[in-house]
């Protein structure tokens, strides 16, 4: 019995060891489960895998970063449980939708404060021949603290749910907004 | 991560190994967290109470990747919460019970004895008392004062212009510099990179996605500083507008007679990918200059040296348009970027968004050196 102990004990230790101090190859070994982490000026969020900003980040060592932009992802189909009629596939696209953070200082909370709310143009996705020209939009929203900067992308007949997406994004934000100090 | 992220995960880690694991009468490590299996639709974490098989109670447990686990709701439990529910019948819990022990005791059997398991005890806390020292010498020592990350700036110079680059930007070192994938560009004394990601450019630039293409649609910044008394050239250096009349030819060129859709430019075929007959690299133009004629120069014709392929890194990229674009941020200032996709109708935007961002780290260098060293940024 002590011998199996001491074997998973130094078995253990050794394979903890080595695995700091080699990193998986890309495309290979570990799965990132963890949310990962962005420390903003005005603390940190921990985003869920779920709504990693591109397909890779769902299971992908990513470090924490300090940084006062970030992105995130709501899947369509997440949006679409949430939100009623919500279309989670519009003109042969999915419809995650797109969010960008950005923790403001006081330059740019001036700056961003006389920017548009909305922003639209009428174009197909060029990566996907099928699409047809439609409405698509770029919205910016504050949050009630005014410390962060949000903008979202909604396209056709879900621009309808602007206000509920933010809404949900908002809420989502807080969720993910770790109760810590901004990092030093 | 960071080297103290690193040393503190590492410290963290082995005291773990150590620590957290108590070792029962027998010598035998303790395990008490929930096991956990990891499905297609979450994550279960179940309490060593309703481990399948009594091993499992205390025994490790690595978390497992899995859509099929087990569980064993315990008889008495069972009882205890259904009225009527018989813990024991047809001396079937018992029988069970017996054979787990025994395999237990065969266990403890074919162990080492006592003497041996108080000296492995004993190596096991020393190095565990080692490990915690080095990890509070380690954090000790690599506890600095220094300010948050968003105030930290790296100064750069480029042909005598001083800049001071936010931590944001910065591309953290040269060695970082050559999987920026920053093209053909090297910085150097006359010039450097920075980073500018997804989501600052979405937050600067009205209209610009940052995700396209399954991709983040970060670009790295070539920024070149000319000599006082020198204007900027007007295209990225290493691309020639002698495209024709140099090295391929005028008869070679291939004009498709479409345009890009995004930026409503003519696509002029130089290079076939060997790889794939669709994909492509060559040049954007507003027009085609006259053989035989001097180029235009006002305005200068000046091609977009593009490509037309997936994210090759990515298998489920579609095929779109990536252009290097130049443009000067004043006098002596230009940048290039590579811009894709639908962000191409707006690269204007884009390019002025980072000049002017470029201009700003200038400004804060020259207030730096006209404040005191205690005020400027750091």
């Amino acid at each position: 019995v002590t011998r199996r102990a001491d074997r998973v004990f130094f078995a253990g230790l050794v394979a903890l060891l080595a695995a700091l101090a080699v990193p998986p190859a890309a495309g290979q070994g570990r799965v990132f489960t963890a949310p990962y982490e962005f420390q903003t000026r005005h603390g940190t969020f921990r985003i869920p895998r779920a709504f990693a900003p591109i397909e890779e980040w769902k299971t992908m060592r990513v470090d924490p970063q300090a940084t006062d932009y970030f992105l995130a992802r709501l899947p369509a189909d997440d949006v679409a449980a949430r939100i009623e009629g919500f279309a989670p596939e519009l003109n042969f696209f999915r419809q995650d939708v797109v969010v960008a953070v950005e923790a403001l200082s006081d330059r740019r909370r001036k700056l961003v404060a006389a920017k548009p709310a909305e922003l639209c143009w009428v174009a197909p996705h060029d990566t996907e021949p099928r699409s047809t020209p439609y409405d698509r939009c770029e919205y910016r929203l504050r949050t009630a603290d005014e410390l962060f900067a949000v903008k979202f992308w909604l396209n056709g007949d879900n621009r309808r749910h602007r206000a509920a997406v933010g809404q949900l994004i908002e809420s989502l934000l807080m969720e993910w907004k770790a109760a810590s100090p901004p990092p030093r | 991560m960071t080297r103290r992220a690193e040393w503190a995960a590492l410290c963290g880690s082995m005291l773990l190994a150590g620590l957290a694991v108590p070792l029962a009468a027998d010598g035998n490590p303790v395990f008490t967290a929930p096991y956990e299996f990891q499905t297609r639709h979450g994550t279960f974490r179940i309490p060593r109470a309703f481990a399948p098989i009594e091993e499992w109670k205390t025994m490790r447990v690595d978390p497992q990747a899995t859509d099929y686990f087990l569980a064993r709701l315990p008889a008495d439990d069972v009882a205890a919460r259904i009225e009527g529910f018989a813990p024991e019948l047809n001396f079937f819990r018992r029988a069970a019970a017996t054979d787990v022990r025994r395999h237990a005791r065969d266990g403890i059997a074919s162990g080492g004895g006592p003497h041996e398991v108080h000296l492995v005890s004993e190596l096991r806390m020393n190095l565990v008392v080692r490990s915690v020292s080095l990890c509070m010498l380690t954090v000790a020592c690599s506890a600095d004062s220094r300010p948050p990350k968003h105030e930290l700036y790296e100064p750069v110079s480029a042909a005598g212009q001083r800049f001071l680059i936010p931590y944001e930007h910065a591309l953290g070192g040269t060695s970082q510099y050559a999987s920026a994938g920053s093209g053909f560009e090297e910085s150097g004394d006359d010039s450097f990179l920075a980073r500018f990601s997804a989501a600052w450019l979405a937050a600067h630039v009205e209209g610009f996605q940052p995700i396209l293409n399954v991709a983040f649609q970060s670009v790295t910044a070539y920024v070149l500083v000319t000599p006082q008394g020198e204007s900027p050239p007007l295209l990225a250096p290493g691309i020639v507008r002698d495209i024709w009349y140099g090295g391929y030819g005028w008869e070679q060129r291939e004009i498709t007679g479409e345009r890009e859709p995004n930026t409503g430019l003519y696509i002029i075929k130089q290079i076939p990918s060997p790889l794939d007959r669709d994909f492509w690299s060559g040049v954007l133009a507003e027009s085609l200059p006259i053989e035989g004629q001097p180029y235009p120069e006002d305005p200068p014709w000046a091609p977009f040296v593009c490509s037309h392929r997936p994210v090759l890194i990515l298998p489920a990229s579609q095929s779109y348009t990536r252009c290097k674009v130049w443009a000067r941020a004043d006098g002596r200032i230009a940048h290039s970027v590579s811009i894709a996709g639908e962000n191409l109708r707006i690269r204007d935007a884009v390019m002025q968004a980072i000049g002017e961002e470029i201009l700003r780290w200038r400004e804060l260098a020259e207030r730096q050196a006209r404040e005191a060293p205690s005020d400027a940024p750091r």
